[in-house]
């Protein structure tokens, strides 16, 4: 070893090197086959972004056209070669709605859980991080947020807009959401703080914000992650229920939530079991997903937390 | 230990404080108020208020006057035991609630105890069993409960059982052309009690059941376990007396968090079931604009949810001596 | 001609299902031409749905003896309703807010208005207007409370009280005042009352058939009559007594055998609070209530249920594509007539009401009744505005609304892009919002969609300051008449702009004339003719386009008896009759 290496600072670098060294790398039996699950969810996870990325390309026929010769008297049409999966009462293909709703549902999650996360991070950071009475404001601020009743918090918020957008509805989500990743941050923010790396790294110098980006954080990464892919589920389910309380995204703009609402009378009154089928199936098999997929990664990462 | 309480405690004051502001904020910042409610009733059912009416309802009411005041003013009246008169049914707000509260505590505490009941064994089973079909069947069960829209299964069990097969009533909580005695009165109310509490019960399980299994399967790991088979123990008495009572730690802490989601579980189940209870009331309140009202419900559940949440917090400390408050 | 509609229309005729009214209406929604008619009511036969009177084409009469119809069927029973209205506990019928139901079994009015427009009397058992048509005297019957305590003039005098004192919750001040003033009443006996008005005023005795009359002996010591104990325990002198009320569950009421009608034939109705409409379907289904309202997208699973009516209710005025005139575009008359030109609203018609609406040609339904104010030797928007998209573009083209570059128009850097609003709570204004959409759009018109709740809407409505960018057009049912009654005085009268009831602005000086004249005109005839003038005036002046007459159904089990299968409006009807409703069985 060299003078330079035995003086130099344990970088974070260093760091992540010995946390991953860590972990076990002979996978038991059990693991593997969570894993499997985990593995195909996240293929069917990939597939699924792509097809809401491509929506306005790959959409067979224009989501909002109608075709009112398709839909006489307004009878939803039965699937066909030339509707997959049918139409609604409109003569709108379902196919088409179904794949420009995924763009909504998806962005809706990915956004609200990306707002509650980045927000919850920073806010948990500084809380663990500063101590005292810093720590004190923003945990209470959070504990009001915990004893407000989410869904009366999120019905109370749109009430009366109208038309929300995607932007609207997701940053209301994130409001109720923040809060669970905060205290986690600043759960390990405070154990990490009076680690012997960060007494270190402020012995040399290192200022606040580097020492919690390239120190504290990293290490608290894996927490996160689950919880990001825990949360994403949860926002697009919340999504389906505001729609199903008549306050989430409005028609004619489509999300797999309103498609579901508006089905259920052509379900009962017209047989036309496709209009409710399909929404629902695709959210149930994509919130299904994200589940394996953040069990597995929790697992992954840190397989002595079985929470 | 004390001093947190206390402090827990003393601190609940002013969260609710802060809850009222945000949602007194919010109500008032969604565009029409309780006479536009009023009007637009009205006018359903062709009755039509004037203009000289409408203005004089807002002048009773109070909604003429700024903001700010219209919040002092309504704290005042909180702060003396009144939480106000509901716009929308001329009557107070507290005798509004009462009528609701009961018959959705009634629906929270059936759904809560059924799910323990039925979590807790299956969890523990499903945890010695590992890898058995059981198991597999379990944690299959449990995804998808946690992945299906509550609302869309309330639907479904209401169009299936409800109508197609007709076993249970679709509405409400009783029916008004029961037989008097007891046993006639105790089929009806089970009868109308059953989908609801399914909807409910089916969602929760599937959280709890997975809970229980991961802490059951933490315990079992431990050392302690290992010593008590290590000194012949039969494998029941290690479970039932060991091994089981420690995994319920995890459980504890959830169940603060438990009347959160029971009440707001409430607001969508109710909807399907028109079950009388505080859902309802808060969905048809926040669309009437019938501001008392909302207040005082979202006031109620904060309530809950925080004496919910302290309650779980005691009982952990209680059950791990590991765990210190500092 | 449609081939769907009229493979219902023969089959329902051929089975003799449909009496000759009925198929009359669906014969002119569907438009078939008159020459095809007779063969069509050839195919149902001599059968006995034929009567002249529609009354009597159901198996109940409408007067039965107690205990028994004529055909021998026994009376009685409990009726199960429900009310998607929410529970208020307001049962007191001159407050706010107050309870459906309760107004209308528990509770008279001095006249009723029935299912085809005529007045029946109620309280008053004859009214009279003098010559002048400056007094009207009421003739009350007797009867007694249900409480037993007789019924008297005084009442009557009391409720007037009530209704016009300023710290009352009612809505029904105005019903009182004509002319900018309260009329005067007095009781000339126990039994008559004479009201006596400053101007003859058309419209007032429609306005006072909405009073229901409450009983002074118990309220007139009240301290408060918005919160008195009354109002959850009330007392009247309709067809069937308050029993009980288990808060946002259910009412129960029972039959009043001392009824001043004769004894109404239910045992009783049980009327449950639900609010979801879907819950009420299922509730349907399974027998728990036995009549729904429902909407067109519900009503084709009961058309050929043999266990169920489908009681078709055309409303009496049409739904309509309102134009706000206070928006720069929306101005210029051209503008109007363009989209009128745009917009199929046959196919519009079909597709949204699943076949069963009435195109409107006309400003008040064919089959309702108001029908005789139509002007159908002048006004018919099929042939003045008819489905023309190269005329509508040619209109905007001369208006200087010419294409851009994404195909939507401009004039001076303006694109003509609108929001047409609705409110929530019926799928099918929705789907009017997006067909129009998809229409206009041909034309180089952009719409966008809006659905907003009714509370935020009327909010918007009766703003002086609300911005008409955000609120261009709406599907509505707008101008509302006052139900039975043609004026739309609150509605269209320039006078009325916000924060009054002409929301949409409109402002046209011979329409004001015409509406004033209609008012203040007693004589049947004469009114007919001054509507008849307005009715021209508006087509040409298009505050709104009609588009075709909203049909809602009433799902009503066969279990029931007492309800006339024809009649054109369920919704009148048990409000006129709801002592003739009956459960078999």
């Amino acid at each position: 070893m060299t003078a330079e290496a035995q003086s130099a600072p344990l970088s974070s670098r260093d760091l992540t090197a010995t946390k991953r060294a860590q972990r076990p790398l002979a996978l038991t039996w059990r693991r593997f086959c969570r894993h499997r699950l985990a593995l195909a969810s996240a293929v069917f996870l990939v597939l699924l972004v792509a097809v809401a990325v491509l929506a306005p390309w790959i959409t067979p026929y224009d989501p909002n056209a109608t075709d009112l010769n398709l839909a006489r008297f307004g009878r939803p049409a039965a699937p066909s070669l030339s509707h997959p999966m049918g139409s609604d009462q409109l003569g709108r293909d379902w196919l088409s709605r179904l794949i420009a709703g995924s763009r909504v549902s998806l962005v809706v999650g990915f956004l609200a859980t990306g707002v509650a996360i980045v927000a919850g991070t920073l806010l948990g950071a500084i809380a663990g991080y500063a101590g005292r009475w810093v720590d004190t404001a923003i945990m209470r601020v959070c504990d009001l947020m915990l004893a407000f009743p989410p869904l009366l918090f999120l019905m109370g918020a749109l009430t009366g807009i109208r038309s929300p957008t995607v932007g609207i509805i997701a940053l209301v989500i994130a409001v109720i959401g923040w809060m669970n990743v905060a205290r986690l941050v600043r759960a390990e923010f405070l154990t990490l703080r009076t680690r012997e790396f960060t007494i270190a790294a402020r012995a040399v110098g290192a200022s606040t914000p580097s020492i919690i980006f390239r120190h504290l954080l990293p290490n608290a990464v894996g927490p996160i992650i689950v919880a990001a892919t825990l949360g994403i589920p949860a926002a697009i389910l919340t999504e389906s229920t505001l729609s199903f309380l008549g306050f989430g995204i409005q028609p004619p703009t489509a999300s797999w939530g309103n498609m579901l609402q508006g089905s259920f009378n052509y379900m009962r009154d017209y047989r036309a079991w496709w209009m409710g089928f399909y929404p629902g199936l695709l959210i149930s098999l994509t919130v299904l997903a994200f589940n394996f997929l953040g069990d597995g990664l929790r697992d992954a990462l840190d397989p002595y937390a079985h929470r | 230990m004390a001093g947190f309480i206390i402090r827990r405690l003393l601190w609940m004051l002013p969260l609710l404080l802060g809850v009222s502001i945000i949602c007194f904020a919010m109500l008032k910042r969604a565009p029409g108020d309780p006479v536009a409610a009023m009007l637009a009733e009205s006018r359903s059912t062709g009755q039509n208020l004037t203009l000289a009416d409408r203005e004089r309802l807002r002048h009773q009411l109070g909604l003429d006057r700024p903001a700010y005041l219209q919040y002092v003013d309504w704290l005042g009246q909180v702060a003396h035991g009144n939480l106000g008169m509901s716009t929308r049914m001329n009557q107070p707000v507290a005798d509004v609630i009462m009528q609701r509260l009961p018959n959705t505590m009634k629906l929270a505490g059936v759904a809560l105890v059924l799910t323990l009941v039925i979590a807790l064994p299956l969890g523990v089973l499903s945890a010695i069993r590992q890898y058995s079909l059981l198991d597999y069947f379990l944690t299959t069960f449990n995804f998808i409960g946690i992945s299906i829209p509550q609302f869309w299964l309330g639907l479904m069990l209401l169009y299936f059982f409800g109508v197609t097969l007709g076993w249970f009533p679709v509405r409400g909580m009783s029916s008004p052309y029961v037989e008097p005695g007891f046993w006639n009165q105790a089929k009806d109310t089970v009868l109308h009690y059953a989908l609801p509490v399914a909807s409910i019960t089916l969602v929760s399980l599937a959280g709890y059941t997975r809970y229980q299994r991961a802490a059951m399967l933490e315990v079992i790991r431990q050392d302690y376990i290992r010593t008590a088979r290590a000194k012949g123990l039969r494998e029941r008495a290690v479970i039932l007396g060991h091994a089981w009572r420690n995994s319920l730690i995890p459980i504890i802490t959830l169940l603060g968090y438990v009347l959160v989601i029971l009440v707001e579980g409430s607001i969508v189940v109710e909807n399907i079931f028109s079950w009388p209870g505080m859902g309802q009331l808060a969905a048809q309140s926040l669309s009437q604009r019938d501001y008392p009202v909302v207040m005082a419900i979202v006031l109620l559940s904060a309530t809950l949810i925080l004496v919910g949440t302290l309650i779980s917090d005691i009982l952990y400390a209680i059950v791990d001596p590991r765990v210190r408050y500092d | 001609m449609d081939d769907a509609g009229t493979a219902a229309l023969a089959s329902g005729a051929s089975a003799r299902r449909y009496p000759r009214r009925t198929i009359l209406k669906r014969a002119a929604a569907i438009g078939f031409s008159s020459a095809f008619i007779p063969t069509l009511l050839a195919a149902c036969g001599g059968g006995s749905a034929e009567e002249a009177t529609p009354s009597d084409a159901a198996p109940g009469s409408p007067s039965p003896a107690p205990g028994e119809t004529p055909s021998g069927e026994t009376t009685g029973g409990i009726v199960n309703a429900n009310t998607t209205l929410g529970d208020k506990g307001i049962g007191n019928p001159i407050l706010n807010g107050n309870d459906y139901w309760t107004e209308w079994l528990v509770f008279s009015k001095l006249t009723k208005y029935d299912d085809e427009g005529n007045v029946l009397p109620d309280l008053a058992a004859t009214y009279e207007y003098s010559e002048d048509g400056l007094t009207l005297t009421l003739s009350l019957v007797d009867t007694t409370w249900h409480d037993g305590e007789p019924f008297t003039a005084a009442d009557v005098l009391f409720t007037f009280d009530t209704v016009s004192d300023p710290n009352v919750d009612t809505p029904y001040g105005s019903r009182l005042q004509v002319g900018g003033e309260k009329v005067q009443y007095e009781a000339l006996d126990d039994r008559t009352v004479r009201i006596t008005m400053k101007e003859p005023f058309a419209p007032f005795l429609f306005g006072l058939s909405q009073i229901g009359i409450i009983p002074r002996h118990l309220l007139e010591n009240s301290a408060d009559i918005n919160t008195d104990p009354f109002n959850l325990q009330p007392i009247g002198t309709g067809p069937y007594k308050f029993v009980e009320k288990q808060p946002d569950q259910f009412v129960r009421y029972e039959r009043f055998d001392n009824y001043f009608k004769g004894r109404p034939a239910a045992d009783g109705w049980t009327v449950f609070y639900m609010v979801d409409a879907n819950a009420g379907a299922a509730a349907l289904e399974s027998g728990e209530i036995d009549m729904m309202f429902t909407p067109p997208e519900m009503q084709p699973r009961y058309e050929d249920d043999p266990d169920y009516m489908l009681l078709n209710y055309v409303y009496f005025t049409p739904i309509t594509l309102a134009f706000n005139h206070k928006h720069p575009a929306l101005a210029d008359i051209n503008v109007r007539r363009a989209i009128a030109h745009a917009i199929d609203r046959k196919t519009l018609n079909e597709t949204v009401t699943k076949g069963r609406g009435l195109l409107a040609n006309n400003h008040y339904a064919t089959t309702g009744p108001l029908d005789r104010y139509n002007n159908y030797d002048e006004v018919n928007y099929e042939t003045e505005y008819p489905f023309d998209p190269a005329r509508a573009q040619r209109l905007l083209d001369e208006a200087g609304w010419t294409p851009g570059a994404d195909g939507i128009r401009e004039k001076n850097g303006q694109r003509l892009s609108l929001t047409v609003l609705t409110y929530a709570g019926f799928d099918e204004y929705k789907n009017d919002q997006v067909i129009i959409q998809q229409m206009l759009g041909e034309v180089g018109i952009e719409i966008t969609p809006q659905v907003l709740e009714y509370t935020t809407l009327e909010g918007m409505w009766h703003d002086p300051n609300d911005d008409p960018m955000g609120r261009a057009m709406e599907v509505q049912e707008w101008p509302h008449p006052f139900e039975q009654d043609p004026d739309v005085f609150n509605e269209l009268h320039s006078s009325n702009v916000p924060p009054g009831d002409n929301y949409m602005w409109f402002q046209d000086a011979e329409v004001d004339q015409l509406i004033d004249q209609g008012r203040t005109t007693v004589d049947l005839d004469e009114r007919v003719q001054i509507y008849q003038q307005l009715d021209r005036r508006r087509m040409e002046t298009l505050p709104a386009l009609p588009l075709y007459c909203a049909v809602d159904g009433w799902v009503v089990s066969r279990r029931l008896g007492g309800v006339p299968e024809d009649t054109p409006s369920f919704r009148w009807y048990q409000r006129a009759f709801p002592e003739k409703i009956y459960k078999q069985g």
